[in-house]
């Protein structure tokens, strides 16, 4: 077996272990805590009959390893459960909610990580320059700003006063009557309803990309095949650019943690602009014991991170081959 | 501290801040030395009716509801001068933030032996105008590790007796006046204490809409008038703001919150009657009769439609309390209170007569406000009947209310048009409820023309509105809930009657409505359940008073010594030496038929 299958075949592995460890974990986790969502029925008045009869259609009588059964038996049919609050399918009541969050999150943090590489790359090139001393200092100031402070400002600013954008929302009410599903993310509105919260998140993150990208540079910038690099009279763009290939590897572990973290935290900037996505809905979830909504997003998160160094790990090996290797 | 209350020329209410601050500041430090009011005056000797204390009483712990938005903020607001007056009697207060599940799971099942008070309020919802379903929260087959909502664990078999009684008279007037006799006395035990009322705060864009309907119930979700009388000055869809809980669902009905409730039982769904924002009652699908204490029979209009046409028809009726009932039963609709029914008969086409095992006056005003008339038809398709807990309902979505949700996106919006067919309201525009996850987003909406109406705005912001947005206005109304100090009456320091008192006694409400808002409610000086606003409230000569408005230190350590609770040197308070600190029931148990006679003899099951 070649060395980059086996890299990738042990990797698999280690992977699918995770998720179900992750799985176990989280399964494990919410039966311990305290009562179950019948206390919450029971209290709000529903009779005894009722809630044996919901206990035995989740099997909230049977000892926690058959419940872990039917879990997984439940999983593996794609039936993820039902909120005990909102009565609704767990996945019809997430799957937009995610998809908004991903929509909104996605992009903002790539291009993010593309505009921080950049500046980081520049900077590091740079030591010692005026550029390179201050001009991450806006960046950091504001990325270590508390979000909705700088979501707040950007409201304030070009939603209030300037009036160029909405304050809020997704979509303006009654712009999205008659529309399938996803033709409101392809409309100008939803667009114009889109720029603040981009900006809030680029603004929120963008100081990670720079400031990792910045210090990889600079040590990148001391190995010996730089200076190579400069011998042989490579033009300085494309120096940097065989520079930056190699001090990105830090940026690339970072980027789908990152992604991950914005996906299941962004509940202040959600919060702020309105936003229909994740991060409120989780919050709320966890306020009302939804426990089937919390496991589930809270496992969608860690999915999202598993799997993202797994593919991260994969282009790794490609990027630096020793990697591949050594694993 | 009453001095510090004025009136001023326009006969308000009013209070000089910096005196009262001046005041307030001076009580504690005298408070934290030890030397508040009574005999313990003199610095540093131990007082008490013999000299002899009892135990220590130990830091009480003061919850309150840590996740309800503009309300969480004012009582933040209020907790601090709660706890100045309670630490002026001689002891600590911990104010613990706590959400709203934790809290009253924890109460109703007896699980958190280290609250003393919980720091609450009472949604101001319209089918609270009758007291039925908060009185039944103190009731002592609630109280206990049973998973019942005996909120303040209050077992009183006096209290139980009464509140059976005015359930089961025999007329209105002879409900009436039990109802008075219930409420007087809780009142006089003091077993759960008011502040003032729950200020209803909407706000409107005055350049754009036309409010008509505010009346006495105020700006807000539980009166509904508002929303049916007011037009659009500017614009073709009036927008209101709303929580997004009311978007989730179409089945509206397996909903816990009361924000949903509002929006689909009064708006979108009408009962047969309701009260008006004036609190007088009007006839909507039909006329309402209260036969005898065991019937009640309604009679539809001609002209009550559902929003497709079709007519309501006593079938309907009957199918909807019905599918109350199977809610209930099978837990998915927790709204759904017992209700003795021996039978509901559709007599013809437009009669509907309900029948009771046993007196039950309540049912005109309580259930049958509550619940709006449901389409049998949509229900049956959608499979609400064989399981109420799982229904989804296609929009158009048919409905019997002056509006007819035409879409739904879960999570941001509920659109609306109006039911032309309504017999009582013509709705003049369109209405889109607009979701909006926290007061800040909406209050932006509201100043940049992209709401036209918010309601449950917090004071801070209500003052923001006023004096920050042009053509916008901020509407206080105080409701018929108050704000209010649920005492754990099972354990001590709060089992004992003269220790409510003297913490009720004990706080500033001029204080507290002055910081709040901005004197905008009246304190409630009364210890009940309902505010000074409610059209039930009782005839203020038959309820316990405190006596003064701005906090009575004095008054309340009195009290307290009267009854052999004393100071040690330090102004620690003490219980009487003689005080018997055990808790009514052991933790994790229910009271007992031996301690609680009446659990027998009423027939109660806790």
């Amino acid at each position: 077996m070649s060395s980059l299958r086996r890299y990738f075949a042990v990797r698999s592995v280690q992977t699918v272990m995770m998720l179900a460890l992750v799985m176990t974990a989280l399964f494990v986790l919410f039966r311990s805590m305290p009562g179950d969502f019948t206390a919450q029925m029971a209290a709000s008045g529903a009779n005894e009959e009722a809630l044996q009869a919901i206990r035995e259609q989740w099997h909230l009588d049977e000892p926690l390893y058959m419940q872990y059964y039917h879990y997984l038996a439940n999983l593996v049919q794609g039936n993820l459960g039902e909120s005990p609050v909102y009565r609704v399918d767990v996945w019809e009541f997430t799957k937009l909610r995610i998809f908004n969050t991903f929509i909104l999150v996605a992009p903002a943090m790539t291009f993010t990580y593309v505009i921080g590489v950049a500046i980081g790359t520049v900077a590091g090139s740079n030591r010692g320059s005026a550029f390179e001393r201050f001009g991450t200092v806006p960046i950091i100031g504001v990325g270590s700003s508390p979000a909705f402070f700088t979501a707040i400002l950007l409201v304030i600013v070009f939603a209030v006063w300037l009036n160029l954008f909405p304050t809020s929302g997704m979509t303006s009410p009654g712009s999205t009557e008659g529309l399938a599903w996803w033709e409101p993310y392809l409309t100008r509105d939803f667009a114009a309803h889109y720029v603040l919260p981009f900006t809030a998140v680029v603004c929120r993150y963008l100081f990670i990309p720079t400031l990792i990208m910045r210090n990889s540079v600079v040590e990148v910038m001391g190995e010996d095949f730089t200076e190579y690099y400069r011998l042989t009279g490579l033009p300085t763009l494309t120096r940097l650019r065989h520079i930056a290939k190699h001090a990105s590897i830090p940026v690339l572990t970072i980027y789908p943690v990152s992604l991950a973290r914005a996906l299941g935290g962004l509940v202040l900037i959600e919060t702020v602009f309105n936003w229909p996505g994740i991060g409120f809905t989780l919050v709320e979830a966890v306020l009302a014991r939804d426990y089937p909504t919390v496991q589930f997003v809270f496992f969608v998160v860690a999915a999202f991170v598993i799997v993202s160094n797994f593919v991260v790990d994969l282009v790794y090996g490609v990027i630096d081959p020793r990697i591949r290797l050594e694993g | 501290m009453a001095a510090h209350t004025k009136q001023t020329g326009d006969g308000e209410r009013s209070i000089e801040r910096r005196t009262l601050l001046q005041a307030l500041s001076g009580a504690a430090a005298v408070g934290l030395a030890g030397c508040s009011g009574g005999d313990g005056g003199d610095g540093g000797s131990s007082s008490g009716s013999d000299g002899e204390l009892g135990e220590r009483v130990s830091t009480l712990q003061m919850e309150y509801w840590s996740d309800y938005g503009g309300f969480t903020t004012t009582q933040e607001q209020m907790a601090p001068i709660i706890s100045q007056g309670i630490e002026s009697l001689g002891t600590g207060v911990d104010i613990v933030p706590k959400d709203l599940g934790t809290n009253t799971g924890q109460q109703a099942n007896d699980s958190n032996r280290a609250n003393n008070i919980s720091f609450t309020w009472w949604v101001p919802a319209a089918d609270r105008l009758d007291p039925q379903e908060l009185l039944n929260n103190m009731r002592l087959d609630w109280a206990g590790a049973n998973g019942k909502s005996n909120t303040s664990n209050y077992a009183d078999c006096e209290y139980t007796r009464r509140l059976i009684e005015q359930t089961n008279a025999e007329t209105p007037e002879e409900r009436e006046e039990g109802l008075n006799e219930t409420i007087a006395y809780m009142s006089q035990d003091c077993a759960i204490d008011n502040l003032c009322p729950v200020a209803n705060i909407g706000a409107w864009r005055t350049d754009m809409v036309e409010i008509n309907g505010i009346g006495t119930g105020g700006l807000a979700r539980s009166n509904a008038e508002w929303l049916f009388k007011s037009e659009l000055t500017d614009g073709e869809e009036l927008i209101v703001g709303i929580d997004p809980i009311a978007t989730e669902t179409t089945n509206w009905m397996t909903h816990t919150a009361s924000m949903p409730e509002a929006m689909w039982q009064h708006m979108i769904h009408s009962p047969v009657h309701k009260y008006n924002e004036d609190f007088e009652v009007v006839e909507l699908l039909g006329s309402v009769d209260v036969v005898g204490s065991q019937e009640v029979v309604v009679e539809l209009f001609d002209d009550a439609t559902f929003t497709n046409g079709d007519p309501v028809t006593a079938q309907d009726v009957k199918f909807t309390f019905e599918q109350i009932l199977r809610g209930g039963d099978a837990g998915a609709y927790p709204g759904a209170a017992p209700v003795p029914y021996d039978a509901i008969e559709a007599v013809d086409e437009q009669t509907v007569r309900f029948t009771f095992t046993e007196p039950y006056i309540p049912f005109a005003e309580t259930t049958l406000m509550r619940w709006g008339i449901l389409h049998q038809e949509s229900f049956e398709e959608a499979g609400a009947v064989e399981n109420p807990g799982d229904a989804t309902f296609e929009t158009p979505i048919v409905s019997s209310g002056p509006l007819e949700v035409t879409s739904i996106q879960q999570g941001q919006r509920v659109v609306t048009e109006p039911h032309d067919g309504h017999p009582e309201y013509q709705v003049a525009q369109p209405v889109i409820f607009e979701a909006y996850r926290n007061e800040e987003s909406m209050i932006n909406a509201l100043g940049a023309g992209e709401a036209h109406v918010g309601v449950e705005i917090s004071p801070p912001n209500a003052t923001r509105v006023n004096e920050e947005i042009d053509n916008a206005n901020a509407e206080f109304t105080g409701t018929h809930t108050s704000y209010n100090l649920q005492y754990i009456c099972h354990t001590a320091p709060c089992k004992f009657t003269e220790f409510r008192k003297a913490v009720g006694a004990s706080v500033n409400r001029d204080l507290l409505v002055n910081t709040a808002f901005d004197n905008r409610v009246e304190p409630d000086m009364f210890p009940t359940y309902i505010s000074e606003n409610h059209p039930r409230f009782p005839p203020e000569d038959m309820l316990y008073e405190h006596p003064d408005s701005g906090g009575d230190v004095e008054a309340a350590r009195a009290m307290l010594e009267e009854e052999g609770w004393g100071w040690d040197g330090d102004g620690n308070l003490h219980y009487p030496p003689d005080a018997d600190l055990d808790p009514l029931w052991p933790q994790g148990e229910v009271p007992s038929a031996e301690q609680f006679p009446c659990i027998d003899e009423l027939g109660l099951d806790p």
